[in-house]
């Protein structure tokens, strides 16, 4: 049986004009009608907090907070309707640390940019058929980060070093990066803190 | 919202019903996205192609335009290799969607050289070029895909002169 998509609000967080153009054409094209857009990430927060959205889909680097951000603020912050909706992340940025970065974020998919109408459709099918469970640790509140589930595993936990991988991320990041990453968290507490 | 049990004061499990599934069609079994209308989105995805070649071929007028500016200011490398970077990051992030790989590939190995140039060298205005103008031959004669084996030699060419002037 085909999806009734019409029957889904999408939220789209990009500050690139021709990604949000090309989203919006491409959810459209397969039914989506309730489409908004917010070209950054306070404005993303704030229209998120209004309506009750089914899937977000988010640029990684946008000023003044990131999509990174805007997922912790979805996640974690008081304000939040909906801290279990998919957040689907799209980027150039795609190598190992930003992906698991966005994983220890809370992020339910990640999207390569360049991206093809069947990559796309894939991450649509995978959060409506997948959905993961949702984990809550003292430093992490999102889906479960662990894809596969393993009942006969009887090994150590291995929660505690995912959660010492985040740590070894920040420690990759160049000077550059965390003075940006500083100013954003700045204006990201502000928010939360409202 | 069903608790799996999984809390144990390090950490709580926590199944939330799929309303999603719910919304779209509900039901247990094979479901799935329209064929029809992944075929009507790639379509719509076309017919964004021409805007995207005539963008693509201002980006390049700019690349051309910040490869003769580092020539005869070559103090103005950081400011212009931002500017390249964006070019690179424009035309990478977005060329494949619209059937240029190719072209996505270039732009990627444009964003490269500025990422990892050695912060000692100087910024080329050769190297820009030479990204400007294999963009430019895939926009005129209209590669799409990988380009076999040329786009393949042309790609190599471009990678093997960032890694000599990284």
């Amino acid at each position: 049986m085909a999806y009734r998509l019409e029957n889904l609000r999408i939220l789209i967080v990009d500050d690139n004009s021709h990604i949000r153009q090309l989203l919006r054409t491409i959810l459209n094209a397969v039914g989506i009608r309730n489409i908004d857009i917010s070209d950054d990430g306070v404005a993303g927060f704030e229209a998120f907090c209004r309506l009750e959205y089914d899937i977000v889909f988010t640029d990684y680097q946008m000023e003044p907070i990131s999509g990174i951000d805007l997922t912790d603020l979805i996640r974690t912050s008081k304000k939040s309707p909906n801290p279990y909706v998919p957040v689907i992340m799209i980027s150039a940025y795609s190598d190992e640390t930003r992906v698991q970065e966005a994983r220890d974020h809370g992020v339910t998919e990640f999207l390569a940019k360049p991206f093809t109408v069947e990559r796309l459709m894939e991450r649509l099918e995978k959060v409506i058929e997948e959905p993961r469970p949702f984990v809550r640790t003292e430093t992490y509140f999102g889906p479960d980060r662990r894809r596969k589930q393993d009942p006969n595993y009887t090994g150590p936990e291995r929660r505690q070093s995912e959660l010492e991988s985040v740590d070894l991320t920040m420690r990759e990041l160049s000077e550059q990066q965390r003075a940006a990453l500083r100013a954003s968290r700045e204006t990201f507490e502000k928010i939360a803190g409202d | 919202m069903a608790d799996d049990g999984h809390s144990n004061g390090a950490y709580q499990m926590i199944t939330p019903p799929n309303l999603l599934k719910a919304k779209v069609g509900g039901s247990d079994g094979p479901s799935g996205i329209d064929l029809d209308a992944i075929q009507q989105a790639a379509s719509a995805v076309e017919s964004l192609a021409d805007e995207f070649e005539e963008r693509v071929s201002l980006e390049i007028a700019m690349l051309m335009k910040l490869s003769h500016d580092l020539d005869e200011t070559p103090d103005t490398a950081g400011k212009v290799g931002k500017r390249a970077r964006r070019v690179g990051h424009e035309v990478g992030g977005q060329g494949a969607t619209y059937g240029f790989d190719l072209l996505s590939d270039i732009g990627l190995s444009l964003t490269r050289y500025v990422d990892e140039l050695d912060g000692r060298k100087r910024m080329s205005g050769e190297v820009l070029r030479a990204h400007a103008d294999a963009m430019r031959a895939i926009i005129k004669n209209d590669i799409r895909g990988d380009g076999g084996v040329v786009g393949s030699e042309l790609l190599e060419s471009l990678e093997q002169m960032v890694d000599r002037m990284i």
